[in-house]
């Protein structure tokens, strides 16, 4: 695995040709001995048949689009949503692997054929969970389930029911899978998402049917405030089984939903809400909850979707603090304990590295990523200086003592930092209020303090360089905030709020703010036009930090 | 051993088995037929093996086997490594890292998005469309070595970023 991608050139004509089966006696021959004296090329040579062979798997699933579930299941194509591709290949794989577990065990060695191996019909599999707290017996992806009641507490669990309807489970759900066409919702928020081949699967709940019709809609349910369907694409017919509407039936079309109220006795149009129930991945927020020893995810709308990280994760984490996505897609996550180290997760919230180990008296607060590609860090609170983290570790790029000429100048609470426009590193200096201006990593002088760009700011926390412009969150008083400090006079960045201790605060595409209000253990996103949406309604948090915004795709992915 | 250790030990291996499969018959769908063959052949005689080493020593040694007379049976040209070779191969085999199919399959996926476009489409027309590097090379107006030298790149590519994934995760794990 250490050789280049060049090394094996000279084999590609001779693997594709024997791959192929037409291979001259010559070049069999020279393939032959190549195999018999490099043992790089034999490994090589093993590695491309196991490769091939997964791909070849991987597209022969695409192409039949089928995972093998018990054959009195309709084993019609199916359709998968956008962006749920990989988990049918991978589920898929995992389904044959456990049904064959199951018949090869139990198929009766020396007889010809064995009778159904398990008793019960597999109707559905799980696809993919995440941040998945169960309810009930936890599943396992891939798992083939029978008919049975399914309850998870937080997260999201998408399931493919029968021959292809994808089910996905948001947040507080459950459900009883009753067969391949048909579940019972007893609560929460699920996404159906039905192919043509299967038109006509329903979805039971006290006194109403909601029949498929060809679609994509979502329902809610509550014992308290009743149901909500959504249709989001094509028809569904909502028929009324009880209460005073018994008998009554809605068609809904595409962009439309109407409420039930829980005692069936009215129904009301009401405006669709993709947003609660989309199951498609948008943009996500990670929330670092330092004193809570986790880091929480929602979606923009500050629906809570589930834990990213906890002080059980595998490695555990202590007080997360500064969170930043890197170059590669990958989300840096600080512990803000001296010594804390700095890991490496990929977005699903999966460990993946340890990427600074961790000095003794050393404490990583704000994370940044430099035009060199390199992480850099504040230390706001210890050795109160800046970091650039190199080979694992963390190497002093702004002193303490950041002027030579000027030795009573130091940081006092360095906390905000980011990178402007020029490659400019901007250091805010919380017990100053200023914002001082050093040279990037690209300059001359890496590290040396260039100018004073703004002073006089009450307590800025964190630092952001926006179209042009750059921001800081003050608190105290009632100027605690965001606010557009340079190149134009200080102006606040969104409508004023009342808020305590601001530390992080992000601008969003549309225009509103997010902003992280430690002392009131809150987040909210202030939208331009002044509403103030509450983030983490659903789950209480207990020391808020750092924010970050994670977008639906990483835009370098493509760029090789 | 039991039959259900001796089971879940192979479906371990699978990806490689029907990789060491695939690299004798060369057809998907025989080497697949050929591992359930060897599989259920497992099973009848799982109560022979004393240990793991032995159980895939042996699923090695009988896929092998069946590989060829499968091959025979179809009338097949045996256009086939030398005998030495194919013990040098199979030696290597034992020695490579076992991954299962889902991990692989994850892996893959992950990997296949990260190549450019253009490597994917090259992919997706060798296996998707079934389409040979010549027929490749005819489509894209290219010389046909330049295919195969450009899709064995990507193998490289899609090669190293599933052992980086896997790694990454033994590690985590």
């Amino acid at each position: 695995m250490t050789q280049a991608a060049e090394h094996f050139d000279d084999l590609a004509a001779l693997l594709a040709g024997y791959e192929q089966g037409n291979l001259s006696p010559a070049e069999l021959a020279a393939l032959n001995d190549r195999l018999v004296h490099d043992v790089e090329a034999r490994r090589w040579f093993n590695e491309y048949f196991q490769l091939t062979a997964a791909i070849r798997s991987r597209y022969q699933v695409d192409a039949t689009g089928s995972i093998p579930f018990e054959s009195a299941v309709d084993a019609a194509p199916t359709v998968a949503p956008r962006g749920m591709t990989w988990l049918k290949y991978a589920a898929a794989a995992a389904v044959i692997l456990l049904a064959a577990v199951g018949w090869l065990i139990q198929r009766p060695v020396s007889s010809s054929e064995s009778s159904s191996p398990t008793g019960r019909i597999a109707i559905a599999t799980l696809l993919h969970s995440r941040n998945v707290t169960w309810g009930s017996d936890p599943l396992t992806e891939g798992m083939p389930i029978a008919d049975r009641t399914i309850a998870i507490r937080e997260g999201r669990a998408d399931l493919m029911i029968g021959a292809g309807t994808m089910m996905s489970l948001i947040g507080d759900t459950e459900v009883r899978l009753d067969g391949p066409m048909h579940v019972t919702m007893i609560r929460g928020r699920a996404v159906f998402d039905c192919p043509p081949s299967m038109k006509g699967f329903s979805v039971g709940l006290p006194g109403v049917e909601v029949m498929d019709l060809g679609t994509r809609f979502a329902v809610a349910q509550s014992e308290v405030d009743g149901t909500e369907v959504h249709v989001l694409k094509g028809h569904v017919r909502v028929s009324l089984t009880g209460g005073a509407m018994n008998g009554r039936q809605i068609e809904l079309a595409a962009n439309q939903a109407v409420h039930l109220t829980a005692d069936r006795s009215t129904a009301t149009d009401i405006a669709l809400n993709v947003h609660a129930f989309d199951s498609e991945r948008g943009d996500e927020v990670l929330i670092s909850d330092t004193r809570g020893d986790r880091v929480l995810r929602y979606d923009l709308n500050g629906q809570y979707i589930g834990r990213f990280i906890t002080s059980e994760s595998n490695p555990p984490m202590r007080r997360p603090g500064g969170i930043v996505m890197g170059p590669d897609g990958r989300v840096y996550l600080a512990e803000s304990d001296a010594g804390g180290r700095i890991l490496c997760f990929d977005r699903e919230g999966r460990y993946e590295s340890t990427y600074c180990a961790g000095s003794p008296g050393v404490t990583p607060d704000t994370l940044v990523f430099g035009p060199d590609g390199a992480l850099y860090f504040t230390d706001a609170f210890n050795s109160k200086q800046v970091y650039r983290v190199q080979r694992s570790a963390a190497h002093v790029f702004i002193a303490n003592r950041y002027a030579p000429d000027a030795p009573g100048r130091h940081f006092g609470v360095p906390r905000g930092m980011c990178f402007d426009d020029r490659g400019r590193l901007l250091v805010a200096d919380r017990e100053s209020g200023d914002v001082l201006a050093f040279a990037g990593p690209e300059a001359a002088k890496p590290g040396r303090l260039l100018e004073l760009v703004v002073d006089g700011l009450s307590r800025p926390q964190s630092l952001l360089w926006r179209d042009d412009k750059l921001y800081a969150t003050q608190t105290g008083g009632p100027g605690s905030g965001l606010w557009s400090v340079y190149p134009t006079p200080a102006a606040r960045a969104h409508p004023p709020v009342a808020l305590n201790f601001v530390v992080e605060a992000q601008r969003l595409d549309d225009g509103s703010t997010l902003v992280v209000d430690t002392s009131a253990r809150l987040v909210f996103r202030v939208l331009a036009d002044g509403e103030i949406i509450r983030f983490g309604a659903d789950e209480k948090l207990i020391g808020p930090t750092h924010v970050l915004l994670m977008p639906t795709e990483n835009p370098l992915t493509e760029k090789e | 051993m039991d039959r259900e250790t001796v089971v879940r030990r192979v479906m371990t291996h699978r990806p490689m088995f029907v990789g060491f499969i695939l690299s004798i018959v060369r057809d998907y769908h025989l080497a697949e037929d050929v591992y359930q063959e060897t599989m259920v052949r497992a099973i009848e005689h799982s109560d022979t093996f004393e240990n793991e080493t032995h159980l895939l020593a042996w699923v090695r040694k009988v896929a092998r086997n069946e590989s060829i007379e499968l091959l025979r049976r179809k009338n097949r040209e045996p256009v086939m490594l030398n005998a030495e070779v194919l013990d040098l191969v199979e030696s290597e085999w034992s020695r490579m890292t076992p991954m299962s199919s889902q991990d692989m399959a994850q892996a893959l996926e992950h990997c296949l998005k990260q190549l450019t476009q253009r490597s994917r489409r090259l992919i997706e027309m060798r296996y998707a469309q079934s389409l040979t590097g010549h027929e490749i090379a005819r489509v894209t107006d290219r010389k046909p070595q330049s295919v195969y030298q450009t899709l064995h790149r990507v193998y490289r590519k899609l090669n190293d970023c599933i052992q980086r994934q896997t790694a990454s995760r033994g590690a985590a794990s």
